[in-house]
């Protein structure tokens, strides 16, 4: 080391790390090096010695700005005691600015010098650049030099590995044992968890699990790349239980982080491939399969909207054009498929004669439906060697042969063939499922209707279908209504609402068809709940299920909840409260039976003009509200709130609206006086006041007769209320609901005299 | 027994599109014109059955009133026009690939972290 001048004074520096100390020590409290005099005045004259002249040098570049031109030194080693200096004080930039002037490897202090600042110039890309720059004159030779280059570098590289484990001995035996796990790919030792770096503990989690231990750190999926992730499924190290669920969802913009990204994406597609949308595909970057499923849906729009770069996006648009045009991608389309694509090309479309089928085809079941029409027409020859081989196929190729025999009308060699196919052990379920679908129907036409019945129930067995319900219910349709236990189940099964509203009026047809029917089946009640308990769009239909249970599965409608009656929409939600209400209503008589139904009709009635079955439903409930009238108050209760909401709702006409209210008016106020009580307030304003307030104003308009009954109804009404209410007011007397009762005994008294005037004045008495 | 059954008539499978049962039509037709009165017949069964088809409901999933063969469509199985998921065979190479990445990765995060250690350690360059 460069000895600078000696002796401590009243202001003593450090040369090594820049400390100015003042006292009497004789070394830096910092590092121990022993400190300088600070005067570099008779040296930056430049009349100095050498040695005075690099001390003060040393001096002048401790600080910032100082000015070391008069010292009389080279250019390079001023440069080198500024950057000195520069890499003490911490200001990097200007470090490296000098070090660039210095010769290239010329300086060989330059490594320890940038070593110094690593953790800034490792901080900042283009530090680290540069420092890269300056590193490289010194070749692979200098381990220092080479190991700080490799780890200034931007991407990892191979040379990383190569100089770990060296570098580990360098620095220190406290990183040899991680340094040695990394090159080797060995787990870390168990201590060594201290300040490791999220990478390391990547790499030892990914080891771990290749031996077979569990990985479960979310973390961790997230860093390892598809191949990785894809081998530790293999081992079973991952599982579906490990893979976070859509709490992390990779799309989950609503500020939960960046979620798990592409990782834990492609895990949820690689453990359960059906299960993930189309979302969770795209966070993956797995656009071959975003192809597959856009292909699958016959979406070319889609398909155009994914790379061009991946091959696999290229062969499924290759795929679509055939499916669509016919026209083979030689170049797009993958190897492997393009062979099974030139084969089914060559049975599928028309041509003349007879082709034999090759082993590519028999052996792509997915190619068979383009070959039907000609393997209807008996094209498709299929030879020995093929036939043993691919069995299933040649029982397929046998099943289109039968309609020949069918559409001849050869019912018993259409019957034979389909036996023997039906029984071969190599059919697949849904071929022999279709064999004894022909076979019965060959037997229908035999006119053997039991056995072909049998024939169904075996298929049915076997492969369970709408297709085949239906198929055996029109069989057994010739015994009616017979066949409405195949309907049912040919419900259960159906796939499409259309199916299933078709195979329901199938069934009313024959039930009402059928006059041996006594009563409702089982079998067509089963299939009206079912329906009504899925969402419909069509009113009409919705209501004519509605009508179906009112009528004949009424103490079920009564107690259905909402869950068993859905509504498509709102009016079908009234609907249903309307019909589930009557249903009650039928069964008993009951105030809470009428309001129901009488709210919701309020509400059926307001679109104007009402359709015609709501007018007939309002004056059958008018009805049922007259016949209340009739009927103990003890049995029916308080049904004055039915009245009021269908005489609210303006849906009845003026003179039936005052009858009826004045009537339910004196009704309340006979049962009030029963129990010593006047009305409640509420009832008697809204059936007994209001209305008789609307009569006087609308006298005029009314009919004689109208009036009559009107005037007769409140004439009625009007004593009894004013009994039940003087007498409640009797009974409370001096207490504070004397008053308010009093209050409406005059109400009474005043309305029944200005009725009475407009009585006189039209002549009654 | 059924009556008459136009799929079956017309050698269709049931649920043909319109444009099929024409194409059906045509291809039965041409070689019926030659076989004289039993020809005529049969090209009158013909006509039935392709204006039965060309005037039924289009969805014929909601016709119950027709015997269906083949009771249900073909099952798609899978193969080459019908493909399962994209499978991702992982090659040994791509394996030892991907892991050569992670251990670089590794490596290069440890190196750095020795070089903190060190900057952090060692004293001070001299002049």
């Amino acid at each position: 080391m460069w000895l600078g001048g000696g002796g401590a004074t009243d202001r003593d520096w450090c040369r090594s790390c820049g400390a100015t100390a003042v006292g009497v020590s004789l070394r830096c409290p910092a590092c121990a090096v022993p400190l300088d005099a600070p005067d570099p005045a008779p040296a930056a004259r430049g009349d100095g010695s050498l040695g005075a002249r690099r001390a003060a040098a040393i001096e002048l570049a401790a600080g910032p700005g100082g000015d070391l031109g008069g010292l009389g030194l080279t250019g390079s080693e001023t440069a080198w005691y500024v950057a000195r200096g520069a890499a003490l004080r911490g200001d990097v930039r200007e470090l490296l600015r000098c070090l660039e002037g210095l010769p290239a490897g010329g300086y060989p202090g330059l490594v320890e010098l940038l070593l110094h600042r690593f953790a800034e110039i490792s901080g900042d890309p283009e530090h680290a650049a540069r420092a890269v720059a300056l590193l490289v004159p010194f070749g692979d030779g200098v381990l220092e030099a080479r190991a700080m280059r490799v780890a200034l570098d931007a991407a990892p590289s191979r040379a990383a590995l190569v100089v770990l484990k060296p570098y580990a001995r360098l620095a220190g035996a406290a990183h040899e044992p991680v340094a040695a796990t990394v090159a080797h790919r060995r787990r870390l030792p168990a201590r060594a968890t201290d300040r490791l770096g999220p990478a390391v503990r990547v790499l030892d989690a990914c080891v771990g699990g290749l031996a077979g231990e569990p990985v479960a750190d979310p973390a961790v999926l997230d860093e390892l790349p598809p191949a990785v992730l894809d081998e530790l499924i293999r081992t079973g190290a991952i599982t579906a239980a490990v893979v976070p669920d859509d709490a992390e969802d990779p799309d989950d913009d609503t500020g939960g982080g960046d979620g798990p990204g592409a990782a834990v994406a492609f895990l949820r597609y690689r453990l359960a491939p059906e299960a993930v949308d189309d979302r969770v595909l795209r966070a993956a970057g797995l656009h071959a399969e975003l192809a597959r499923r856009a292909y699958l849906a016959d979406d070319a729009g889609q398909l155009r909207s994914l790379p061009d770069a991946d091959a696999g996006v290229r062969h499924y648009r290759a795929l679509l054009t055939y499916h669509r045009s016919g026209r083979i991608d030689k170049d797009d389309l993958r190897p492997e498929a393009l062979a099974t694509i030139l084969a089914a090309d060559e049975l599928g479309p028309p041509f003349i004669g007879t082709r034999p089928a090759s082993a590519t085809v028999a052996a792509d079941p997915s190619c068979w439906p383009a070959l039907r029409a000609n393997a209807l027409d008996e094209k498709i020859r299929i030879g020995e060697e093929t036939r043993i081989g691919y069995p299933r196929f040649a029982l397929w190729l046998d099943l289109c042969a039968l309609h020949r025999p069918l559409r001849e009308g050869r019912w018993g060699d259409a019957e034979q063939d389909a036996r023997r196919i039906a029984a071969a052990g190599d059919a697949s379920p849904s071929t022999r499922a279709e064999a004894l679908n022909v076979l019965a129907y060959a037997q229908w036409q035999l006119r053997r209707p039991e056995e072909a019945l049998r024939s169904l129930d075996g298929a049915l067995a076997v492969r369970p279908s709408a297709g085949l319900a239906i198929n055996a219910a029109l069989i057994a349709a010739d015994d009616g209504a017979a066949a409405l236990p195949y309907l049912a189940r040919a419900m259960r099964h159906a796939r499409t609402p259309d199916t299933r509203r078709a195979v329901l009026a199938q069934a009313i047809d024959l039930w009402r068809a059928d006059a041996r029917v006594d009563g409702y089946p089982p079998d067509l009640g089963a299939m009206v709940r079912a329906e009504l308990a899925v969402p419909r769009p069509d009113d009409d239909y919705h209501r004519e299920l509605l009508l179906l249970a009112l009528r004949h599965d009424r103490a079920w409608l009564a107690q259905a909840s909402l869950r068993m009656l859905a509504a498509g929409n709102d009016l079908q939600a009234v609907t249903v409260r309307y019909h589930r209400g009557r249903a009650g209503l039928e069964a008993d008589l009951t105030a809470s039976g009428l309001y129901q139904c009488a709210d919701a009709l309020a509400v059926l009635c307001r679109p104007a003009p009402a359709p015609d079955w709501v007018l007939a439903e309002r004056d059958w409930l008018v009805g049922r509200l007259w016949a209340a009238l009739r009927t103990d108050f003890a049995r029916v209760g308080d049904f004055g709130p039915a009245v009021i909401a269908l005489a609210g709702a303006d849906v009845l006409d003026l003179a039936e609206r005052l009858r009826l209210s004045a009537a339910t008016g004196a009704y309340l106020a006979d049962a009030a006086r029963q129990r010593h009580r006047a009305m409640f307030p509420e009832s008697e304003r809204k059936l007994l006041f209001e209305p008789a307030e609307l009569f006087r104003r609308s006298y005029h308009g009314l009919s004689g007769e109208d009036r009559q009954q009107i005037g007769d109804a409140f004439a009625v009404a009007m004593p009894k209320a004013l009994l039940s209410v003087t007498l409640a007011a009797r009974e409370r007397a001096g207490t504070p609901q004397y008053e308010p009762l009093r209050q409406r005994c005059r109400t009474y008294v005043e309305l029944a005299e200005s009725l009475a005037r407009l009585g006189r004045r039209d002549g009654a008495p | 027994m059924e009556r008459r059954n136009p799929y079956v008539i017309l050698g269709v499978p049931y649920g043909a599109s319109r444009d099929e049962a024409t194409k059906a039509f045509a291809r039965r037709g041409k070689s019926l014109r030659r076989q004289g009165e039993r020809g005529r017949e049969l090209l009158t069964d013909l006509s039935w059955a392709l204006s039965e088809i060309e005037n039924g409901p289009p969805d014929r999933a909601a016709d119950a009133t027709v015997y269906r063969l083949p009771a249900e469509p073909e099952p798609r199985e899978a193969g080459v026009f019908a493909p399962p998921p994209e499978q991702f065979a992982t090659t040994a190479e791509e394996l030892e690939a991907a892991l050569r990445l992670l251990q670089m990765r590794a490596a290069h995060e440890h190196l750095r972290q020795m070089m903190l250690d060190r900057s952090a350690t060692l004293p001070p360059p001299g002049p």
